[in-house]
């Protein structure tokens, strides 16, 4: 494929300045790095809040905290990470690179964009002020049924969960209308020439994650408003005393989970194979097969939700179907795998940070998904369910496959965003000890849950001790190995080597046909692919 | 250009009330649904 393109002109017009300009924004380039930054903010707070949780667990007994506010912190923990850690940190790509990518000079509808972003703020905080409230003596804290509002717990909660119900319904619309935007922006934004089938591949993991978005989270909406109403309206669609049924609750939310696991990990699909086939300097390999695999997987993922309960008792044909069509999805995932490896196959290949966060990412999503395998077992998972092996589960699923393959993002796109390198060594010693450490604070908690230690509580058995200890020392490095990836893009945007245009030598794409940083303006005058 | 410019901004404006549609036929399908289950 070769291109024509025209840099846009730098002027700013009328833009305001100071916190004005952010507030009143329009511009996807601004709103891109709103969403990256709060991303990174909420990703330190929700590591902050589960190193209190490791703190605990370091020994038996209870140390630190009451069982309550453990519960508190697991749960605002995993709401943070999902909701205002990872999908801002997805969305906060897309605004950045969907543009660049198509051609287009901004996002479709740029005065939604700025909407989305800004209900993100409010969301965090009605998701955290009931801990400050409980300081002040006002309500019992935060949500404390984890991030899966279960009924009956969160029809008698505290005031907590009526602040998550809020939170989770902002977060949501946010959510839908990032969605439409980059749905109309790849449909009716893709520079002339660029068919779907020659986008990039980023796009086409965005595209079908938005669709999943607008098909699942107003079923979560609806879900939690029955719950609200249950809770304060005199209903009783979970209330089994009411002639309710919790068990639909459960349904209803794994409709809307299941498939927020490839709400969370299509982004990453989708730009990684572009890391992979930069640092090989091949072209990637599969690009349909991969578009297929995503379709496959995209389809699968809205028929498999109740892999996720199989202990709370369905009829037997229901946990064969659904133990099948979850293991079906291992056959799109294996041929993502392929290409990806693929990709790489006799490549002329460097280990820079980005490619090295690349390659360990496809080693331990690898485990994350293997391990999914056996959890699809009914048989199996009657042992492992509510055990530490899920917790480690997923957590090589999204730590591994997703959070990791957003640092993979940030440091390869970093230099295109801010016009300067980043400090390599300290990417590269970044990378090595968090996958060093993540590996010894979850491989323990394989064992612990293959040894029968339930999660979600803050107490255990003396023969959990020396795993539970590796884990905790393990999780602080790892939790305080990420002030290095802070401190290098803080340093990055402040200064250091100048960044070429194309910033990597292998690098494809319309984004690398721009300066680094691209103008405020980019592609006022649309490129035209020729292929 | 600046006609198709504007056409362009027409069909987002037009694909993206549709899709919001979308999401609200959603949002209040299922709850209708379970309602009627119920």
């Amino acid at each position: 494929m070769s291109y024509a393109s025209t840099a846009g002109h730098d002027e700013h017009h009328d833009q305001p300045t100071g916190i004005m300009r952010w507030l009143t924004t329009t511009n996807h380039k601004d709103i891109g790095t709103m969403y990256l930054v709060f991303s990174l903010i909420m990703f330190m707070l929700g590591g902050f809040m589960i190193m209190l949780v490791r703190l605990e667990l370091f020994q038996p007994g209870m140390q630190l905290m009451q069982p309550d506010f453990y519960n508190q912190l697991i749960g605002v923990h995993a709401l943070i990470m999902i909701f205002a850690a990872l999908m801002p940190a997805a969305t906060g790509f897309a605004n950045w690179m969907l543009p660049l990518q198509l051609g287009a000079p901004d996002m479709a509808l740029p005065r939604l964009n700025n909407w989305g972003f800004w209900l993100l703020p409010p969301a965090a905080i009605l998701l955290t002020m009931p801990f400050i409230l409980a300081w002040f003596g006002i309500g019992d804290g935060a949500i404390a049924t984890g991030w899966t509002f279960y009924a009956p717990l969160s029809v008698q909660g505290g005031i907590g969960v009526d602040f998550a119900i809020f939170a989770i319904h902002i977060l949501g619309i946010s959510s839908v209308m990032g969605s439409i935007n980059i749905i109309v922006t790849i449909f009716n934004m893709r520079a002339p020439g660029m068919t779907l089938m020659n986008m990039p591949m980023f796009a086409w993991g965005w595209l079908i994650t938005a669709f999943l978005l607008i098909a699942t989270i107003p079923v979560l909406a609806g879900a939690v408003t029955m719950l609200l109403t249950d809770r304060h309206f005199g209903t009783h669609f979970f209330d089994a005393a009411g002639g309710g049924d919790p068990i639909l609750f459960q349904h209803l939310f794994w409709f809307f989970g299941h498939p927020e696991v490839y709400i969370l990990l299509l982004p990453v699909w989708g730009f990684m194979p572009q890391i992979l086939q930069t640092f090989s300097r091949k072209p990637m390999y599969g690009y349909k097969a991969q578009v297929y695999a995503f379709w496959g997987i995209g389809i699968l993922s809205v028929v498999v939700w109740a892999h996720h309960f199989f202990t709370a008792g369905m009829p037997v044909p229901a946990l064969i179907y659904f133990m099948f069509s979850t293991m079906a999805i291992s056959v799109p995932l294996a041929v993502l795998f392929f290409c990806w490896i693929a990709t790489m196959w006799r490549g002329s290949m460097t280990f820079e940070t980005p490619m090295l966060f690349a390659v360990g990412w496809i080693i331990l999503f690898g485990i994350g998904g293997l391990t999914g395998l056996v959890l699809a077992d009914v048989a199996a998972d009657a042992q492992y369910h509510h055990t530490y092996f899920v917790v480690a589960h997923f957590h090589y699923t999204l730590f591994a496959g997703g959070i990791m393959g957003i640092m993979a993002g940030v440091y390869y796109w970093l230099p295109k965003m801010t016009g300067h390198m980043y400090n390599e060594r300290l990417g590269k010693l970044h990378f090595w000890l968090t996958a060093i450490s993540f590996n010894m604070t979850f491989i323990p908690q394989f064992f612990l849950g293959l040894a029968g230690m339930p999660r979600r509580i803050p107490d255990y058995a003396l023969q959990f001790a020396d795993f539970n200890a590796v884990s905790t020392v393990s999780a602080l490095v790892l939790g305080l190995s990420q002030l290095l990836f802070i401190y290098n893009i803080v340093s990055c945007v402040r200064g250091g080597q100048k960044a070429t245009d194309r910033v990597w030598e292998g690098a494809e794409g319309l984004e690398w046909t721009l300066p680094s940083p691209p103008p405020y303006h980019s592609f006022t005058v649309q490129p035209v692919i020729k292929s | 250009m600046k006609d198709q410019d504007r056409e362009r901004r027409r069909r987002s404006i037009r694909y993206g009330i549709l899709l919001g549609l979308l999401a609200l036929f959603v949002y209040a399908g299922s709850m209708y649904y379970l309602i009627w289950l119920r």
